[in-house]
């Protein structure tokens, strides 16, 4: 925690010494007119060896091969400044002597109006504060980002550096070895944030880049000190190597940017890393090419480093949107739109810089020119392209000129209008409508081969050209999405080809009336607002089949549907007819068969009563057996049939002599329970009948099939439902295969008892655990 | 009234059943008795409580299965007419369950249809004279009726073994092996009639209804009688 407020207070701290120093050193430099002369001792004397234009000496007359006899009263060889620097900063007056001239002269350093000096050096403390002020509002942002953080520290170092400048070039106190410093410091924050993207590619390469750029800030920290003691003397050698590192910086830089335009580029960091890089890049890139290439190979400059530290300011600039924004444009266009630019911009300089030299405007050619002829080529070119901007937007806006802005016009509207349009058929019209074409041809075809047309305009009524369109369709290869021109003479302008998973689709789109062609720039509009309705139409294409579709489905469920009630009427009529039928053939045998062999009974019995002694008696004798077993197997089956009692008794009494006889007849527990039903309750025939029905049934399934010898009945009778239950306690079975039994006489029992008990409107449910039993349940509207 | 009087009235008889055959031949077959006097024959219900309206039978002789409705519902109807009137239940069917119902509607005898002229002339004398008449063949059903499961034979149970004959001995050891009646029938040679008949007197001597009872019943007697001996 305290480790965190420290950090957080880190930042302000660094922030409270970077204003303090832009403070004092911007009040300094105000103090003390900047000299710009360079000089050396040969035998004693000093001689100028560089003038700056800028600095005042120049300005005042002294010149490259001047000697300086005495400065601010006094041997320049005493003065602080020259011993260490050999710069004669801090002088108020001079004592010149020039290379030709026999006198020495005395000048007066001028103090300068306050204006005058923060022109000059006013853009450096702006630039530095634009650094500092993108850094801490990118952290003050995004607190928690890690970019954000290492670009405060960053802009914090660059803006130190851009800051210091002026007042180490007036060698202020400490300033000069505080920019050196910083300056090669830079490098090493540059690094570390461009590091915070990641790159394991370059893990390795940053590693070491890093190390590099710290033991050569280290060794110019060292040098800065001994040469501000005094107990060295590298000048020069202390300033190319700070530009050394800085250009290592860069060029490691940009090794990063190539590295990272080879990441694969679905991930969003490598888009915000390009737009970075870029930046850092644009902005580098004037200061190394002007300034500080020619200064490393001894040469003057040629650019002033105040001019080219001007663009330096697009770097914070970039960086502050690149970090602080989350969605950001795509780096990789417009990288290749600012590569052409700058490789045409190049080119054009060769070309203009030969020319010139062959029309003999210019009398030799100047290498070190050619840097900038390549910056001011490429410096036209960028006004150029700006004003030609600014100029087309101007007309459009004020001439209407340009038909672009009038078809994104009608783009625009139409695809409000698509939005609101639901019938397909209009979709289409309107946009022929609205783009003023001649007609328009969709020609689709799923991935079944079907083909779906829809024309409109022109096409709608020829067919000919329908079909000559349709063909080339057909015979189009398939491979190129987009908008593409057809020959003049077909009857369409453009033809379009989309292509989805399961839908390729071909778009005619027909000429304008004017026959005004269709410009390149307005095929990819034309090609987006096509495929969008194209899209609907298909869509719209694919709900229609599907509705058709579901159509036909539920038409075919209705028909079974009808089926299954056709089946389920008949299944009712026949188990009623079965029922009837056996009904009629117990009474038949009821009241023929066995009253027949009833009255013989008696009559047998009859003459055996009056004729004990008869001859025959031992024939009546067994014609009285045969008679009585008659009677019983007629009895016997006409209870079968149908159990007389059920009728004559009601359904308790029934089911009460079934479940007698059976314990009877098996070695069978049959407990009966009831509720709300007594004996002389009766009910409507079918559902007594159902009822018995289902417990016979019910029984004889757990006799045959459960193993178990305990069977447990419950009737209950409620106002709306008669509910019967039957139980075993056997083998059970699984319940979920009932359905795709087949219908042999092992399974009819079952599943003729539960067609039966739906056929009356009730329900029959069948739970069954192996191992544990099965238990039918049944409920019957009463 | 006198008893001269008493004798020269003849019983009256109703005959209700439907089966012409089974009524005019219990007709001819009464017409011997000269105590007895066929005062109507109805086929139906219906006809029955009509005749009923205007004459009064002593002793209606009622079938069961009536083509407009049961016998048994049609007691109450009568008695309603005639409290005084005794009704003998005639049935062509198992008498199961029709006995007990009829008893407890308060008929004062029951017949099975294939009994003899004797039988049924015995069974009209019994009821004229108060008594109550039972065919033979209903002996099983009307001890199982009467009594229950309640006649145990638990006083005693050493005699299980000298309580059944041979043959029912012999029946009741293939019913202990879990045969059924149709596997005996086979089994021994005998009808499926024969085996109902011993298989009912077997559980009325154990006193028990149903097949796993006496089973039980049997196997406890048969342990108890080998622990004795």
């Amino acid at each position: 925690m305290l480790k965190k407020m420290f950090r957080r207070q880190a930042y302000y701290y660094a922030s409270a010494v970077f204003l303090l120093l832009l403070a004092v050193y911007s009040v300094a430099i105000n103090k003390q007119p900047y000299v710009g002369l360079e000089l050396e001792s040969v035998k004693g004397h000093w001689i100028v060896t560089l003038s700056d234009p800028d600095g005042q000496g120049y300005k005042s007359g002294v010149r490259v091969g001047d000697l300086i006899l005495k400065l601010n009263q006094d041997d320049p060889g005493k003065n602080r400044s020259i011993q260490i620097w050999n710069e004669a900063e801090g002088a108020f007056t001079l004592e010149v002597r020039g290379h030709d001239q026999p006198n020495a002269q005395l000048i007066n350093m001028p103090e300068l109006p306050f204006s005058e000096s923060a022109l000059s050096d006013i853009p450096f403390a702006i630039l530095g504060l634009v650094f500092w002020f993108l850094g801490f509002i990118t952290w003050l942002r995004r607190p928690l980002l890690i970019q954000a953080r290492a670009l405060f520290w960053l802009n914090w170092v660059i803006g130190l550096a851009f800051v210091l400048a002026p007042a180490s070039s007036r060698d202020l106190i400490l300033a000069r070895e505080l920019e050196l410093v910083i300056f090669s410091t830079v490098p090493i924050f540059l690094i570390n944030f461009i590091s915070s993207f990641p790159n394991e590619n370059l893990k390795r390469v940053n590693y070491f880049g890093r190390l590099m750029l710290i033991s050569m800030s280290a060794t110019i920290l060292i040098l800065a000190v001994l040469q501000s003691v005094g107990s060295v003397h590298f000048i020069s050698l202390l300033r190319k190597l700070v530009l050394v590192t800085l250009s290592i910086g860069v060029i490691l830089t940009l090794w990063n940017l190539g590295a990272l335009l080879r990441l694969p580029k679905d991930k969003p960091e490598k888009n915000q890393t390009n737009i970075l890089l870029m930046g850092i890049a644009i902005g580098f890139l004037p200061f190394v090419l002007l300034t500080a290439t020619p200064i490393i190979f001894g040469l003057q400059p040629i650019m002033n480093a105040h001019v080219s530290s001007l663009l330096v300011s697009l770097i914070p600039v970039t960086w502050y949107y690149a970090v602080v924004n989350k969605y950001l444009p795509d780096s990789r266009r417009l990288l290749r739109t600012i590569l052409s630019y700058f490789v045409a911009g190049v080119i054009t300089s060769i070309s203009v810089t030969y020319m010139i030299f062959f029309l003999t405007v210019s009398k030799s050619l100047n290498l070190e020119a050619f840097p900038f002829v390549v910056s001011l080529i490429i410096l036209v070119i960028v006004e150029f392209s700006m004003l030609r901007l600014i100029l087309t937007v101007l007309l459009k806006r004020f001439w209407g000129l340009g038909t672009e802005q009038d078809l994104d016009q009608k783009v625009l509207e139409l695809n409000e209008k698509l939005a609101s349009l639901h019938e397909e058929e209009r979709i289409l019209e309107e946009i022929v409508n609205s783009l003023g074409v001649e007609g328009a041809l969709i020609v689709a075809r799923n991935n079944k081969g079907a083909y779906l047309k829809k024309a409109v305009g022109r096409f709608l009524e020829n067919p000919h050209e329908q079909s000559r369109l349709t063909n080339y369709f057909q015979s189009d290869q398939k491979i190129t999405l987009g908008a593409k021109k057809l020959p003049i003479d077909f009857p369409a302008d453009l033809y379009i080809f989309l292509d989805s998973n399961d839908f390729s689709c071909g778009i005619f789109i027909g000429h304008r009336y004017s026959r005004i062609k269709f410009q390149r720039e307005e095929l990819p509009l034309i090609t987006l607002i096509f495929s969008q309705a194209a899209h609907r139409l298909i869509t719209a294409f694919v709900i229609k089949e599907l509705s058709e579709e579901i159509k036909e489905i539920a038409e075919r469920s209705l028909i079974n549907q009808r089926k299954i009630q056709r089946l389920q009427g008949i299944t009712g009529s026949l188990f009623r007819s079965i029922e009837q039928e056996r009904k009629s053939i117990a009474r038949d045998l009821h009241d023929g068969s066995l009253q027949l062999a009833l009255d013989l009974n008696r009559w047998l019995d009859d003459i055996a009563e009056e004729c004990p002694n008869a001859k025959g008696n031992k024939a009546i004798a067994h014609m009285r057996e045969v008679v009585e077993n008659l009677n019983f197997e007629l009895r016997s089956i006409c209870s079968d049939l149908r159990p007389p009692s059920l009728n004559d008794l009601g359904l308790l009494y029934a089911l009460q002599i079934m479940c007698e006889e059976k314990m009877e007849n098996e070695s069978l527990l049959i407990s009966l329970e009831t509720v709300g039903i007594s004996e002389g309750v009766r009910l409507k025939e079918e559902v007594e009948l159902a009822a018995y029905r289902f417990i016979q049934e019910g029984i004889t399934n757990a006799m045959k099939h459960s193993g178990s010898s305990n069977i447990n009945i419950s009737i209950e009778l409620n106002d709306s439902e008669l509910a019967l239950s039957i139980r075993d306690f056997g083998k059970g079975f699984d319940a979920g295969k009932i359905d795709n039994w087949p219908l042999t006489s092992e399974h009819f029992g079952l599943i003729g008892m539960k067609e039966r008990v739906q056929g009356i409107g009730g329900t029959l449910q069948i739970n069954s655990i192996i191992h544990q039993g099965t238990i039918l349940k049944a409920s019957i509207p009463r | 009234m006198s008893v001269g009087n008493e004798k020269l009235e003849k019983i009256k008889v109703l005959v209700v059943d439907d089966h012409t055959l089974f009524a005019e031949g219990t007709v001819a077959l009464l017409s011997s008795e000269t105590n007895l006097e066929i005062v109507g024959i109805a086929n139906d219900g219906n006809q029955c409580l009509t005749f009923l309206k205007s004459k009064t039978p002593d002793i209606i002789l009622l079938d069961i299965s009536l083509p407009d409705c049961s016998g048994i519902n049609l007691i109450d109807d009568i008695k309603s007419i005639h409290p005084a009137v005794k009704i003998i239940m005639l049935t062509g069917l198992n008498p199961r369950g029709y006995l007990t119902k009829s008893l407890q509607k308060g008929v004062h005898g029951f017949l099975l249809k294939e009994c003899s002229k004797r039988e049924m002339i015995e069974a009209i004398y019994y009821v004229e004279q108060g008594k109550e008449y039972f065919s033979k063949g209903l002996v099983p059903f009307l001890k199982l009726t009467l009594n229950g499961d309640k006649q145990a034979l638990t006083s005693q149970p050493n005699n299980i073994g000298k309580l059944l004959s041979a043959r029912e001995k012999e029946i009741m050891d293939l019913i202990t092996n879990g045969l059924n009646n149709q596997e005996i029938s086979t089994t021994l040679g005998i009808t499926i009639r024969t085996v109902k008949f011993h298989s009912s007197n077997i559980f009325l001597k154990l006193g028990v209804k149903s097949r796993s009872k006496a089973v039980a019943t049997w196997d406890n007697g048969a342990e108890r009688s080998e622990l004795k001996s």
